[in-house]
């Protein structure tokens, strides 16, 4: 059974990946070993489950991510993509595949990332045509 | 492990997280997460007024970080909403959303490279350890203790007290910025590895041409002098130079004018 693995980046139920894993069950897991090593306050964790608790048809776990996994049926993930490293390490150590959907853009860019002025200049006009 | 029902009542699912993690430190959280609350901030943005008056402790800013963190909203529909209320003169409020658009893509670039020095410092830093008096914000400093008082207190900072703080941390404390950031991302609502680390980067000139450096003239203009009435250090505030006086300060010890 594939699940949609809903992590702290994607709380909220307009974004693309939900409509792409539209028949997958969704969850949502408060892992305590991942909340300690990002080293989260009360404060985060109670906006985050404000943001948890809006999203319809969500289980929601407290435990060890793979234990979670296996205990569901769980076959593999699906979920938005992100550059944070802890998301990414914390899934593809749960051991199943993972299928990451693109996250929406800001903006199409393509060049180097040396600095912001030079990116900006880049994208800007897709913001503000001349 | 357990499965959760998610109490439907803000205040007692507050009380419920609290007690499925007691190991967890800090007070209730007064920002509302969710959808919902990201829609109602968003429809208040003023992007002219944030143009005016963002750089003002009391300006006009969207405080829409934390649910820009979490995915409730995005940078896209923000910056369609800005542009779709005021037009070109959504340039600024764009322009500062774009800052997080940037660092993610330098974070999907570089990955955990991002949390060491990016480039050679363009100044002499520090690696010194944080130390009780920021952590706990009893500098003495007015302003900086109180800017310590808004990360625990409420885990959202101005983001012209973040760079006036991490400006004394780095540069005039000579502390580790990687420490330092690592506890600032912990505190934040919003805390995000690229926003974060990087902003600290800039400000250490570890991923800038330049370090950031700010005087007490700045601060005072940007605070209303609010914070600086009531500071025990007034007359021996660290910040009350020129600019050129804390280049000197700061940076010439080590053989480098900056």
């Amino acid at each position: 059974m594939k699940v949609l693995l809903i992590h702290d980046e994607m709380l909220n139920s307009t974004l693309p990946v939900f409509a792409q894993a539209a028949s997958a069950p969704r969850i949502f897991v408060f892992d305590p070993a991942f909340i300690q090593r990002e080293g989260w306050t009360m404060k985060r964790l109670q906006f985050i489950a404000d943001g948890v608790a809006e999203i319809a048809d969500v289980k929601v776990f407290k435990g060890e991510l793979a234990s979670v996994l296996k205990m569901i049926g769980a076959t593999s993930i699906i979920t938005q993509a992100t550059p944070n490293t802890p998301i990414r390490d914390w899934l593809e150590r749960a051991g199943v595949p993972v299928e990451w959907v693109d996250e929406p853009v800001f903006a199409e860019f393509s060049g180097r990332l040396t600095r912001f002025t030079p990116y900006w200049k880049a994208i800007e006009s897709q913001w503000f045509p001349k | 492990m357990e499965e959760i029902k998610l109490e439907k009542r803000r205040a007692e699912r507050n009380a419920q997280i609290r007690a499925l993690f007691p190991d967890v430190h800090g007070d209730d959280s007064v920002f509302a997460g969710g959808r919902e609350a990201a829609l109602s901030a968003l429809a208040r943005i003023d992007p002219p007024q944030y143009d005016r008056s963002r750089n003002f402790l009391d300006g006009k800013v969207t405080r829409l970080s934390p649910y820009f963190r979490h995915g409730m909203i995005t940078l896209h529909e923000a910056a369609s909403l800005a542009v779709q209320k005021s037009g070109a003169r959504a340039y600024k409020l764009v322009f500062e959303f774009a800052w997080r658009d940037f660092w993610r893509r330098v974070w999907a670039k570089r990955g955990d490279a991002i949390e060491r020095d990016l480039e050679v410092p363009k100044v002499p830093v520090g690696n010194a350890p944080l130390p009780d008096d920021i952590l706990n914000g009893t500098t003495r400093l007015a302003c900086m203790d109180q800017f310590v008082r808004d990360l625990r207190d409420v885990g959202y900072v101005h983001n012209h007290a973040r760079m006036w703080f991490a400006s004394y941390v780095i540069h005039h404390r000579k502390i580790d910025w990687k420490l330092a950031a690592d506890w600032y991302y912990g505190e934040l609502l919003d805390g995000d590895r690229a926003s974060n680390h990087l902003s600290w980067q800039w400000v250490g000139s570890t991923f800038s041409s330049k370090p950031y450096i700010f005087n007490r003239e700045n601060l005072e203009r940007y605070t209303l002098g609010s914070l600086c009435a009531t500071c025990e250090m007034r007359s021996r505030c660290p910040f009350d130079m020129s600019y050129e006086s804390l280049e000197l300060k700061l940076f010439s010890n080590h053989g480098v004018g900056a």
